[in-house]
């Protein structure tokens, strides 16, 4: 569970700017003494994707989304849980995160749809319950 | 979303005086850009070496910037630090820009 005793707890509301915040907050603590040997910057990317995409998606149109970030460090690994109290993700299924096809003229390249595919790119273990409160908890796990 | 911009020998370098190109800037960047760039007769580099972080939504701007261009203007980058440079190799648009090592080796072109 998403627990203020996690190595980083950050809480934030669902918005772009809010974002922006907690990813320069995090930032702020890898930089910190006890992880400053760590890859902060996977971590930042897989987050920065996975919190774009509750914005957009799981929280579009409300004023009331509320994301927790809880990050814990332990042999080579952050384990990340996010929770959310948006919409359900489409059909209760992680996107399959396929990287949009390049093959095509420049007026037809893909401007988005390259979220999911960071995250399964970068992440291991990805977990996504639905719980009855109305919650999403995302869990996965980044390697140092 | 502060952008300068600056003609050097056959291109028109833009850089981005900003630690993130990131989904709540993505708007305003591409808006920049086009102001930027309005002037362009060639080649336009974007000078990145000030950014240290691009999300995808960034990186959807900067496609929508060489868009905006059109075919004969290309946008080339440089100064890519090394996350940013992971987000364009894991989308494969590293295989649609052409990224230059550094500014110097951008203009020496």
């Amino acid at each position: 569970m998403t627990n203020p005793q996690a190595d980083i707890h950050i809480e934030l509301k669902g918005t772009p700017q809010e974002v922006r915040n907690a990813l320069e907050t995090l930032r702020h603590k890898l930089t910190a003494q006890e992880f400053a040997a760590c890859n902060a910057g996977i971590l930042e990317i897989v987050l920065a994707e996975v919190l774009n995409n509750v914005v957009e998606h799981a929280l579009a149109g409300r004023s009331d989304g509320q994301i927790i970030v809880a990050c814990n460090y332990a042999e080579h690994c952050w384990f990340v849980e996010v929770r959310d109290n948006g919409s359900s993700m489409p059909g209760s299924q992680l996107p399959d995160g396929v990287m949009p096809s390049l093959d095509k003229e420049l007026k037809d390249l893909p401007e988005g749809g390259f979220g999911w595919g960071l995250v399964r790119s970068l992440a291991e273990d990805i977990d996504y319950q639905r719980h009855s409160t109305g919650h999403n908890e995302l869990s996965f796990r980044v390697p140092d | 979303m502060n952008l300068s911009s600056k003609a050097e020998g056959d291109a028109l370098v833009v850089s981005v005086h900003e630690a993130r190109i990131d989904a709540s800037v993505a708007i305003q960047f591409k808006d920049r850009m086009r102001e930027e760039t309005e002037s362009a007769l060639g080649r336009v580099v974007l000078n990145l070496s000030e950014v240290d972080f691009i999300d995808s939504s960034g990186l959807g701007a900067i496609v929508a910037a060489m868009k905006q261009l059109g075919g004969t203007k290309p946008l080339e980058l440089a100064g890519l630090n090394e996350n940013v440079d992971k987000v364009f190799r894991l989308t494969r648009m590293d295989t649609v820009f052409r990224i230059h090592n550094s500014l110097d080796d951008a203009v020496a072109v």
